[in-house]
């Protein structure tokens, strides 16, 4: 009941955004969702390939990404990034930067934003590593920010 | 012949580095040793060559030295981030 209570204010909460970004939110938790899956049923490596192409943070694809972005998807970028980041704590599982990071993708790759993917990692202090996945797209900073001081960027998905 | 292999890529962090691959899905935390030996494969070299540039940058006796070099080189083989070619 507790849950189902606070769907409903969850409900109320997104009665006060606009259509526009209703929508995208629900899109967002479908999407998180299917990434959700994806990581469950697929290996990464199967998964990676869907991702796009793994090239060093330096690679010009990545520095470029932006280039010729209008306006209007500057302002799409930000608003899935708002939807994802909004209907993450919805989810009924942890959403963690990956899953973000591919729900967002793929709802900008279906209106034809190019995204750049960027992992990285530094030690930990309860795991011997810690990854991280964050997302960019029309130059905005779309998921998985801030990234945390100990990490290093290693590749990017492009 | 010691060379890398797959599509690794690394950072640096302080004085280790991290690697990822996409092909294997895979995270590895090297230390600065390690680093330093990933750093002399960027072009294929051999078991030797490493091992002398190694004894010159740290202080470590030869015979520990070639052990541990391989050893470290076994297991980034297990992770099919290097090829070993045993002549």
């Amino acid at each position: 009941m507790a849950r189902l209570r606070s769907l409903a204010r969850k409900a109320r909460t997104l009665g006060g955004v606009g259509h526009h970004r209703r929508a995208l939110v629900i899109e967002a938790a479908a999407s998180m969702f299917s990434a959700r899956v994806r990581l469950l049923v697929f290996p990464f490596s199967k998964i990676a390939r869907t991702l796009g192409a793994f090239v060093p943070p330096s690679d010009p694809r990545v520095a470029g990404h932006a280039e010729g972005a209008t306006a209007d998807q500057v302002k799409l970028a930000r608003d899935i990034g708002w939807a994802v980041r909004a209907s993450a704590p919805f989810m009924p599982f942890r959403s963690v930067c990956l899953q973000q990071a591919m729900a967002a993708q793929v709802m900008l790759r279906r209106r034809g934003i190019a995204t750049v993917m960027h992992f990285g990692a530094g030690r930990g202090d309860e795991k011997p590593i810690d990854a991280h996945a964050w997302l960019d797209a029309a130059g905005v900073k779309v998921t998985g920010y801030p990234i945390a001081p100990n990490l290093a960027e290693i590749g990017c998905f492009v | 012949m010691i060379e890398r292999r797959g599509d690794w890529l690394s950072a640096r962090v302080g004085d280790e580095i991290m690697m990822m691959s996409a092909e294997k899905g895979n995270y590895l935390g090297v230390n600065e040793v390690g680093a330093r030996i990933w750093e002399l494969i960027e072009t294929p070299s051999d078991l030797d060559t490493v091992c002398a540039t190694l004894q010159r940058e740290f202080v470590i006796e030869p015979d520990i030295c070639r052990a541990e070099v391989e050893i470290f080189l076994e297991q980034m083989e297990k992770h099919g981030a290097v090829a070993i070619t045993r002549a």
